[in-house]
């Protein structure tokens, strides 16, 4: 179960290394895919097939399709590369913020085995205690929809 | 499971990176999708782990969200692409004047 879980991570990780080196904007975008589903699969082994599928649903089939789809529209294909200089020091700032952490949760226990929740408990508690929060995303996503068509559309 | 939760930290650091590295518009939108991913994928490990389901609650408002940000964010970029004909973010620096 823990080498399936760190299998699906490590693959996301060594994919996101990519997406940083590499030039052809359509490959990135693909690799985010790999990504999105990969840390779906993990949403599942861990036990919540409610966030898996909307992982699924938003991630990997609104935002990429979106993206991929702007993409095509305004027709860019590549990009420059990085910095080398710049490269360097933020790969060592990154690190060294890493193993910062890593070093702070070195000590703290961590149970053996992880607590489930029922999908009924869960939405009973966002649509009861939630709910303000939950409708005001909701709003938002309709806010941020207009918004786009009108600054997008021709006068 | 230690292991997890301290790789999943790698992976939000790399969204970072991603954002800070690349001179492109996209990229950067990128960036923030696979930081708030990361993030939501650390509040449902953290409510695991705890053993409260406020961090799960939080990641399915995070995903509504991110979705909110990458529309205004590909709209900014369609727009921006209309108006200089570029994505490098270099060619932004008189946007203001």
């Amino acid at each position: 179960m823990n080498e399936i879980l760190l299998f699906f991570m490590i693959i996301s990780l060594l994919t996101s290394y990519y997406i940083i080196f590499s030039k052809k904007i359509i490959y990135s975008v693909l690799s985010l895919f790999l990504i999105f589903i990969s840390i779906s699969i993990l949403y599942l082994l861990l036990g919540s097939p409610f966030l898996f599928i909307s992982q699924i649903l938003i991630y990997a089939g609104g935002i990429i399709v979106l993206m991929l789809f702007a993409i095509y529209t305004v027709g860019i294909k590549e990009t420059e590369g990085i910095n080398l200089k710049e490269g360097i020091v933020a790969f060592l700032l990154n690190f060294l913020i890493f193993f910062l952490i890593a070093n702070i949760l070195k000590n703290y226990p961590f149970p053996k085995k992880i607590i489930s929740f029922k999908m009924d408990f869960i939405f009973d508690k966002l649509l009861k205690d939630y709910l303000i929060a939950f409708e005001i995303v909701g709003l938002l996503i309709v806010i941020g929809i207009i918004g786009t068509f009108l600054s997008v559309r021709e006068k | 499971m230690k292991i997890i939760y301290i790789l999943s930290i790698l992976l939000f650091l790399n969204g970072i990176l991603i954002i800070l590295l690349k001179r492109s518009f996209i990229y950067i939108l990128m960036g923030i999708e696979l930081s708030l991913s990361s993030l939501s994928f650390l509040l449902f490990l953290t409510s695991r782990i705890l053993g409260n389901p406020d961090g799960e609650i939080y990641a399915i408002i995070i995903f509504g969200i991110s979705a909110a940000g990458v529309a205004i964010g590909l709209g900014i970029l369609i727009n921006l692409m209309k108006k200089k004909g570029t994505q490098e973010i270099e060619e932004f620096k008189d946007l203001g004047k």
